[in-house]
């Protein structure tokens, strides 16, 4: 828990500019997308040059390793890990190569990523000098920002869209004084986290990872019903239809502060427990929870152990 | 007490051994060899795959059994040291069947396991 920095706003009304701690691997190689689409649950059979597509790393339980997003460029895959994990992806990678032709190269510390969010991120995007409508969704490519060479994201986060810029670290400074200088507002981890929340979007370590299966932590959208065979898509695709999933992520809208781990009790019963909580700028607080599915019903009100008075209000989290 | 090991080496069964040389000759290497491997994939992480081939790849392990050359690269050997190669024939058989000691889990088509 903190509280909200005031740049937050920025990201609801505005751009706001965060640096950003993924992991990032870059890897190439003839038979690199085969072994991902071989290893992960959406589909990765092509993936033209210029677009990307998130999928979950899973292992033989169905567990998530890491939600990986992977983007299509110059003839090889960035590859942006969660925080923290990309030494973990590349080991796993590598225990199940088995002479394919594939490198994965680690870039975490020399790359840094910034993300640009907000309703107004595309037009600061433009005034820099990088027109965001020639970036399809789901997109990536290269762009001139502050006279760097960059490679941008473009997807949706939350409401509206948003941009990881991709640059060298030695040119970090330069690129955000250019999305500075064209109206983006600084956000520190605080704030972002706080946003993060707000939109519903899981994080490994807390929504997810060895702990649970992605479709507790609602990640249905990264995972390819038909695709064939996939390490963890017999207990994946056996959860879906026997509707096994035992939790569901939820949103919370708490009444007061609550500490993140704090059980959920619905009458006596208890409901989940909080996995992230934050103060919102409007002075509330939101929080991410997983509910066992039973309870997990929008509406539903909950005490929180360790708070006392306050209430939880579940709904569906927005980007679900 | 001693406890009886499983050899660490891959053997083929009577059965296996003859339809591999059927197929084999079918495919015009009747002196060649199998090649026995295994990828990353499948529900549990890992899948058989056997292969046909004129000689053995360089670097492979060799073993020869029941007439029949099997070739298997150092880091499948690894997760197949052990392994009896069968084959369930009839109606309701289910082709090569890999007996392999190492696998804790397999899923239930049988091609894919875990350690």
């Amino acid at each position: 828990m903190s509280s909200v920095p005031a740049s937050t706003k920025a990201l609801r009304e505005g751009a706001g500019l965060a640096v950003r701690p993924f992991g990032v691997l870059w890897i190439t190689g003839a038979d690199a997308l085969d072994l991902l689409n071989r290893l992960t649950t959406n589909k990765l059979e092509s993936l033209p040059d210029g677009t990307s597509r998130a999928t979950v790393l899973t292992n033989g339980d169905g567990r998530v390793l890491d939600l990986l997003h992977l983007g299509a460029l110059d003839a090889g895959y960035w590859c942006l890990t969660s925080p923290g994990r990309a030494e973990a992806v590349t080991e796993w990678l590598d225990t199940y190569t088995f002479g394919e032709d594939i490198t994965v190269a680690p870039r975490t510390g020399q790359v840094s990523v910034l993300t640009l969010a907000g309703p107004r991120a595309g037009a600061v995007f433009a005034a820099a000098g990088a027109p965001a409508d020639a970036l399809a969704p789901d997109g990536l490519a290269h762009a001139a920002i502050g006279g760097v060479d960059a490679v941008v994201w473009r997807y949706g986060f939350g409401p509206a869209d948003a941009f990881d810029v991709q640059v060298n670290v030695a040119d970090q400074q330069a690129v955000r004084e250019a999305l500075e200088g064209a109206g983006a507002t600084t956000v520190d981890e605080a704030g972002w986290e706080a946003h993060r929340i707000a939109c519903g979007v899981p994080a490994h370590g807390a929504e997810y990872g060895a702990f649970n299966n992605p479709l507790e932590a609602r990640l249905e959208w990264a995972i390819s019903d038909d695709k064939g065979c996939y390490t963890g898509q017999e207990v994946i695709a056996r959860l879906q239809t026997y509707r096994k999933v035992q939790r569901l992520l939820m949103a919370v809208r708490l009444s007061g502060p609550a500490p993140v781990g704090a059980v959920l009790r619905a009458g006596d019963a208890e409901a989940g427990a909080l996995t992230s909580v934050a103060a919102q700028p409007d002075g509330s607080w939101a929080a991410l929870a997983l509910v066992r599915t039973a309870h997990a019903t929008p509406g539903i009100s909950c005490t929180v152990e360790g708070a006392p008075g306050v209430q939880a209000t579940l709904a569906i989290p927005a980007t679900s | 007490m001693t406890t009886a090991q499983a050899p660490l080496t891959i053997t083929i069964t009577e059965s296996a051994a003859k339809h591999v040389r059927s197929f084999m000759a079918a495919e015009g290497f009747a002196d060649g060899v199998l090649r026995v491997a295994v990828k990353g994939g499948g529900c549990s992480g890992l899948t058989y795959v056997l292969d046909i081939k004129a000689a053995a790849p360089e670097g492979d392990k060799v073993i020869v059994d029941k007439g029949v050359t099997l070739a298997v690269d150092r880091k499948s050997y690894v997760f197949l040291a052990g392994t009896e190669l069968d084959y369930s024939g009839g109606l309701n058989g289910k082709g090569f069947v890999f007996n392999n000691p190492n696998a804790k889990k397999a899923c239930g088509c049988g091609t894919s396991f875990s350690v």
